[in-house]
């Protein structure tokens, strides 16, 4: 009879350890085979060498790009330790002078030394024509902060405003900026430790969140997700877009008037989507994705080993029939380790971690 | 006693979990397939019963089999069974003008059912071109050898060749007037035993030369070889192993049997392989999951995906495999052949239609 149970046990408990690792071979892509095209011609950009994780793109075509990141939850390269920390500019208007490092002002310790940015969000003021970029930086030993700055197109300069921390900004991922001080971030995990973030990922633990920030309060507004990644915003400002890096999908979220969110549905993109970009003209998503989530923390381990990139373009995002196409994939032959894919006049710039910025011209009918 | 069972379970179990997991990885069921297109592309008019092979001459002139009725051993659905075999020519310097069914002479070999499969073509420098046509008839797999007359577009008969080594036949690559290889994609003839050969993966099949006279095997080892192909310089052969997921690469010996050099993985369910005569580029038309083609086979609503790649140093150490297109099935279900020219691309389907594409991304 005892026998009978434990045998019983054995077999449903192996069966839920069985259906966890498939779940994990599929959220890891072990065994997907990537194959090699892109939309055009593509060449990589000089002067961003050390990562562009996140681009934000103004409404006159002028690129920010968040570079140097140092991805936390991870065993790393010690060669991405000696990377350099900032946010770069590329104008499509002006392609041949590649990236350019922004100068930020006042210069203080603060935002030198201790300045980790990783997603980045732009806002512009309809009235006054302000620019200003939201940065979420992983300050070095500190609380995690969200970095507000005012951007001088005179000067390509960056002046700060205002740092603002709170207790639900714990480990920040991306930001959306929704008013001159106010917006929407996602923290990726709930724990800050190495091996506890690793352990949260193996076990595929919903701790993830989106938190709204306005006037000194925060509050979560989603929550449930396993790894709360890129945020965006949908054109006319009623939808919020957040990818899911494990799970692989878009999430779309209905925001209501008073900020909170109402979720809608996924969609699935079967790959480790990383940031979003919208395009403003046509409301479509613009994702950049790892095509293998296994071999791109090989890649991390290891700065000389190649991982797979990965553009995709979803139209209609919110209709009935979403398109999703496959803009651009590489096995790792030119790019490694794509995390965002931005659109802008049959011109894509595609970002990385902690490897090159791409440059492809896009030749295919949209 | 309890630790004997465990003992012979525990391999056993293995064995089974094994055996169920390896043929549908080389299935092709765990991969996800993304849809992109080379630029803009339409189905041709005309083509709804499959466009299973396609070949074209150098100056664009694209042949085409259509018609194809799947074997009673994949359970076809019955809507395939409808079809009438027909070989149709579309010119790719004159897209617009589509697809157009071209006579047959003598008038008898289509109207006692002509069963199209792979397709050949031989063409000299004197301006005669041959098409060498894959004929499941009913009495017996054989190789239908014509001669196009370009004015009046029409097939002319020349022979007919049968050898008890064509018994299985999928394609031909034509290497003289009379002579050619053809591939062999089963061993086994009886429909249940060659269901059991893909399954447990038996690399029985073979390629087979006719000098023009007699017969001979070149190669064997094969899991499915599907088709051949073979570079402008002659002294190398392309073979595609579908479940094999690979081009094999071999160099051709005096005798005509074939030497294996290397292999080019492809993880795809590999179909037909064409030669940029001009550049030497393989184009391949693929399946990226074959039992979603089986299955596209016995149901035509289910959806099977397909994809086109290119092969840039197909004779090298290190080819270059780019994907031209790719589609989970909506747009195009089970693409199998694919040919290029002038930045033109066509790509055919088993059962299904036919799809052109110009292509604006740079080649």
């Amino acid at each position: 009879m005892s026998r009978a149970v434990v045998l019983v046990f054995a077999v449903a408990s192996s069966g839920i350890v069985l259906n966890h690792v498939a779940k994990l071979l599929m959220a890891t892509g072990m065994l997907k085979h990537v194959y090699n095209h892109a939309p055009g011609t593509c060449r990589f950009v000089p002067g961003a060498e050390q990562g562009s994780e996140d681009i934000e793109l103004t409404s006159s075509g002028l690129a920010f790009i968040s570079s140097g990141l140092v991805p936390q939850g991870f065993i790393l390269d010690p060669l991405y330790l000696s990377y350099e920390q900032g946010i770069l500019m590329y104008d499509f208007q002006n392609p041949t002078a590649g990236a350019k490092k922004l100068n930020i002002f006042p210069k203080s310790a603060e935002v030198e030394e201790d300045f980790m940015p990783h997603g980045i969000s732009v806002y512009e003021d309809d009235h006054s024509g302000e620019v200003r970029l939201f940065v979420v930086n992983h300050a070095k030993g500190h609380q995690e902060r969200v970095e507000i700055f005012r951007f001088d197109s005179d000067s390509n300069s960056l002046y700060h405003i205002k740092s603002i921390e709170h207790p639900l900004l714990y480990s920040l991922n991306d930001i959306l900026a929704i008013g001159p001080e106010s917006f929407y971030a996602s923290n990726d995990k709930y724990t800050t430790g190495l091996y506890t973030r690793m352990a949260e990922t193996w076990f595929l633990l919903p701790w993830s969140n989106v938190v709204y920030y306005s006037g000194g309060e925060a509050t979560i507004v989603a929550d449930g997700l396993v790894y709360a990644n890129g945020i965006s915003l949908s054109p006319g400002g009623k939808l919020v877009y957040v990818a899911d890096f494990t799970s692989g999908v878009v999430k779309i979220y209905h925001r209501r008037d008073d900020n909170t969110l109402l979720f809608s549905r996924d969609i699935s993109i079967h790959s480790s989507v990383h940031k979003i970009c919208v395009d403003p003209a046509s409301g479509d998503l613009w994702v950049g994705a790892h095509p293998s989530a296994f071999h791109l923390a090989e890649h991390l381990k290891d700065a000389s080993r190649p991982c797979g990139s990965q553009v995709l373009r979803i139209e209609n995002p919110a209709g009935e029939n979403v398109t999703v196409t496959e803009m651009y994939s590489d096995d790792g032959r030119w790019l490694w380790g794509s995390s965002i894919g931005c659109y802008h006049e049959k011109q894509l710039l595609i970002g990385t971690i902690n490897h090159k910025l791409m440059h492809c011209t896009v030749d295919l009918p949209l | 006693m309890a630790s004997k069972i465990l003992v012979l379970l525990v391999p056993l179990a293995a064995f089974v979990f094994q055996s169920l997991f390896q043929p549908r990885v080389r299935f092709g069921d765990h991969n996800h397939v993304y849809n992109h297109v080379p630029g803009t592309c339409r189905l041709v008019e005309g083509v709804v019963h499959g466009a299973e092979d396609i070949v074209r001459t150098r100056d664009g002139l694209a042949f085409i089999s259509t018609g194809m009725k799947p074997p009673p051993a994949f359970n076809p659905d019955p809507w395939y069974l409808q079809a009438v075999g027909k070989i149709l020519l579309f010119d790719l310097k004159k897209p617009e003008d589509g697809v157009r069914e071209l006579k047959i002479e003598p008038e008898e070999i289509l109207s006692e059912g002509l069963g199209p499969h792979g397709l050949g073509l031989y063409e000299n420098y004197a301006g005669e071109i041959r098409l060498f046509v894959v004929n499941h008839h009913k009495e017996g797999d054989r190789v239908d050898i014509f001669r196009y007359v370009r004015p009046e577009a029409k097939l002319q008969h020349v022979r007919s060749v049968r050898d008890p080594l064509l018994h299985s036949v999928n394609d031909v690559l034509a290497t003289g007037t009379d002579a050619f290889f053809a591939t062999n994609d089963h061993y086994c003839h009886a429909p249940w035993a060659m269901k059991l050969e893909r399954f447990l993966g038996l690399a029985w099949s073979n390629v087979v030369y006719f000098n023009g006279t007699t017969a001979s095997v070149a190669a064997d080892g094969f899991s499915i070889a599907n088709s051949i192909a073979t570079p402008p310089s002659g002294d190398l052969v392309y073979v595609s192993d579908t479940l094999q997921q690979h081009v094999r690469v071999f160099r051709r010996l005096p005798d005509h049997s074939l030497e294996l050099q290397r292999v080019i993985p492809l993880f795809t369910g590999v179909d037909n392989l064409n030669i940029c005569p001009e550049t030497g580029d393989l184009w391949v038309g693929a399946h990226p999951s074959v039992s979603d083609t089986f299955s596209h086979i016995r149901d035509r609503r289910h959806l099977a995906p397909s994809q086109v790649l290119r092969i840039q140093n197909a004779a090298g150490e290190y080819p270059e495999v780019t994907e031209l297109y790719a589609n989970d099935g909506r747009q195009l279900s089970g693409s199998t052949a694919a040919v290029v020219y002038n930045r033109r691309l066509l790509i055919g389907t088993v059962v299904d239609t036919l799809l052109y594409c110009d292509i604006m991304v740079p080649m």
